[in-house]
């Protein structure tokens, strides 16, 4: 395995409050662990004042950590200096939330500008390279346009074609979405995930919104007060999350989905997830007349995880046999989680009306 | 009053020396006040030189510049003007003081522009490996550059009035025709010229600027 193009190490970093000197530290970082594999898009998700951007500052090396390692593209931040650190910085694409284009410069010279300051003199050199990024983030038209003529969704694509200037390994995008609407969003995240397939790119997407990690990323770290709360792939982050800061998170994208207590919480209730082909299998009729079990919907979520369909679902189960049921849903690779049991156990023989109906 | 008295030649000349100091003053405040105004912004709190000390220095000295009265500056100063042009009358003579007294103000009215600029776009220049000479010339400088220039603009109209003012002391100009000929031999109709001239100047100036400021307005 190919280590990763991230890592950062026991990463700690606070700043002072208060009157200099005196105050107390606010940790906005507290022994933070990562890795983030390369190729991956990968989210950081977290409240606001989890420390998100402080861990963009660190990583893209505009800030020192207090204590700890940061490794980017094989070499160690700390260590880097002066020019060193100049080239690492361009290693690095940032997309920000504000865009933060040169509002005096068109969006040629924007997309341009990094270039220039790497050094480049070359004019048909920065000519072909604007055009051709501006070809791939759909601009070509609006090359001499300023940036206050165009939309919030063009401006960031003009972001993103700016961070793209030096060929950087990896595209740091700081809530890159989160001025932007719906829409909008879905064709800026589109662009990072095109980005991320055709140029191998690594995608680091910061965002307080589980609803962008679902759309594009593959892993994501939840990021709560400082701490990294848990960390995973994106299906078992978002379909099972263990932290509360994750459950509140996923609350948040898709509201609360459980309603059982509704219906008594004496019966058999269960969480069934189904996940990729599984989505679309009629198992639960074949259930209602294979095992004799009856099932009510009490909630749910459908939707898709990048492009792979998922309903969760809480059901619950009367009658029949539903020991074998639960088998059966197991064995065709669905995750069954029990809310709350039955009290007298897990019926296994098909109650007497239920065997008159089958 | 009549306005047949009046030596139109006379008052060609002063307008033209007036021209004279505000150009050459006005030039030379923007070339010690710009990188003056640069280096406060710079070494301001949280900027990309912090230098407390540095920044707290440079404010008080140009704090006191710009709390000395300008007709004081002017006695004061006429040594040193005499040390560098030779003179301390004429043209030549006013423009040192002229410099002294709106280098300050032109100074703060740069670093008040520059941090008008977005903190975004530092940000981003730096995240792209800019070092701080390539920030300042390639991204802080033309994105402030409206706001320098509607600086520019103000710093000359008050040259405008200073030129007027030294004229007291023998620095020549529109200003020096109205004192002499409309103040002390009581010619009223030179008073009225002359201050038609410094108004119209004035008004040309301002909108000279706004519209300098709005070419090189993108926001
Ligand atoms: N430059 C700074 N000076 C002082 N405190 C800061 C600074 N930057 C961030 N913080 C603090 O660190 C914590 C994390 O902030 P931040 O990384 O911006 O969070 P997020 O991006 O997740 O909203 C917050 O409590 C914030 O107030
Ligand atoms: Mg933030």
């Amino acid at each position: 395995m190919t280590p990763p193009i991230i890592s950062l190490r026991h990463v700690t970093k606070s700043y002072a409050t208060g009157a200099p000197g005196r105050g107390s530290a606010n940790v906005a970082l507290d022994a933070v662990e990562l890795d983030i594999p390369r190729g991956d898009i990968f989210g950081i998700i977290g409240a606001s004042g989890a420390g998100k951007s402080t861990l963009v500052r660190l990583i893209n090396l505009l800030e020192r950590p207090d204590s700890g390692a940061i490794r980017v593209n094989g070499r160690d931040s700390g260590t880097v200096t002066g020019g060193e650190l100049l080239k690492l910085r361009r290693e690095i694409g940032m997309v920000f939330q504000h865009f933060n284009l040169l509002s005096a410069r068109t969006v040629a010279e924007n997309v341009a500008f990094p270039l220039r300051l790497a050094g480049v003199r070359d004019k048909t050199q920065i000519a072909a390279r604007v055009s051709e990024l501006l070809g791939r983030v759909g601009l070509s038209d609006h090359a001499s346009k300023y940036p206050r003529q165009l939309s919030g969704g063009q401006k960031q694509r003009v972001g993103i074609a700016r961070a793209l200037a030096c060929r950087p390994p990896i595209l740091l995008c700081d809530e890159a979405t989160s001025a932007l609407d719906p829409e909008t969003t879905r064709s800026v995240l589109g662009l990072l995930r095109e980005l991320n397939r055709e140029l191998g790119l690594t995608v680091v997407l910061i965002t307080h919104e589980m609803d962008v990690v679902r759309q594009i990323c593959h892993r994501v770290a939840v990021l709560d007060h400082g701490r990294i709360a848990e960390t995973g792939a994106v299906e078992d982050v978002f379909l099972h999350p263990r932290h509360p800061a994750t459950r509140v998170l996923v609350r948040e994208a898709f509201g609360e989905t459980l309603v059982h207590d509704r219906l008594g919480a004496s019966g058999h209730v269960v969480r069934l997830t189904f996940l990729g082909a599984a989505t679309y299998s009629p198992i639960l009729s074949h259930l209602a007349r294979e095992q004799g079990v009856e099932f009510t919907l009490l909630g749910g979520k459908l939707g898709t995880i990048r492009d792979e369909p998922f309903a969760q679902l809480n059901v619950a189960f009367t009658g029949g046999d539903q020991r074998a049921a639960l088998a059966r849903l197991k064995a065709a690779g669905i995750s069954v989680e029990t809310l709350t049991e039955p009290a007298g156990g897990i019926p296994q023989q098909p109650l007497r009306e239920f065997a008159d109906v089958v | 009053m009549s306005f047949d008295r009046i030596d139109w030649v006379q008052i060609g000349y002063a307008a033209l020396d007036t021209l004279a100091m505000l150009g050459g003053a006005l030039f030379f405040t923007v070339l010690f006040g710009l990188p003056l105004g640069v280096l406060l912004f710079l070494t301001g709190r949280g900027q990309l030189l912090q230098q407390g000390a540095v920044y707290a220095g440079l404010s008080f000295v140009l704090n006191i510049l710009r709390s000395v009265p300008f007709i004081i500056l002017l006695i004061v100063l006429m040594p040193v003007t005499t040390l560098i042009t030779g003179t301390s009358l004429g043209v030549r003579g006013v423009i040192p003081p002229l410099v002294v007294g709106t280098t300050a103000f032109f100074a703060r009215l740069v670093e008040t522009a520059l941090r008008e600029v977005d903190r975004g776009v530092i940000d981003a220049s730096r995240a792209m490996g800019g070092t701080t000479g390539q920030i300042v010339f390639h991204a802080l400088l033309p994105e402030a550059l409206p706001g320098i220039l509607a600086g520019v603009t103000v710093t000359a109209i008050v040259l405008v009035d200073y030129t007027a003012m030294s004229g007291a002391i023998g620095g020549g100009g529109i200003g020096d025709l109205a004192i002499r000929y409309g103040y002390q031999r009581f010619q009223t109709e030179v008073m009225i010229v002359t201050v038609l001239l410094l108004v119209i100047l004035v008004q040309l100036l301002q909108a000279g600027g706004n519209r300098l400021v709005q070419h090189f307005s993108r926001k």
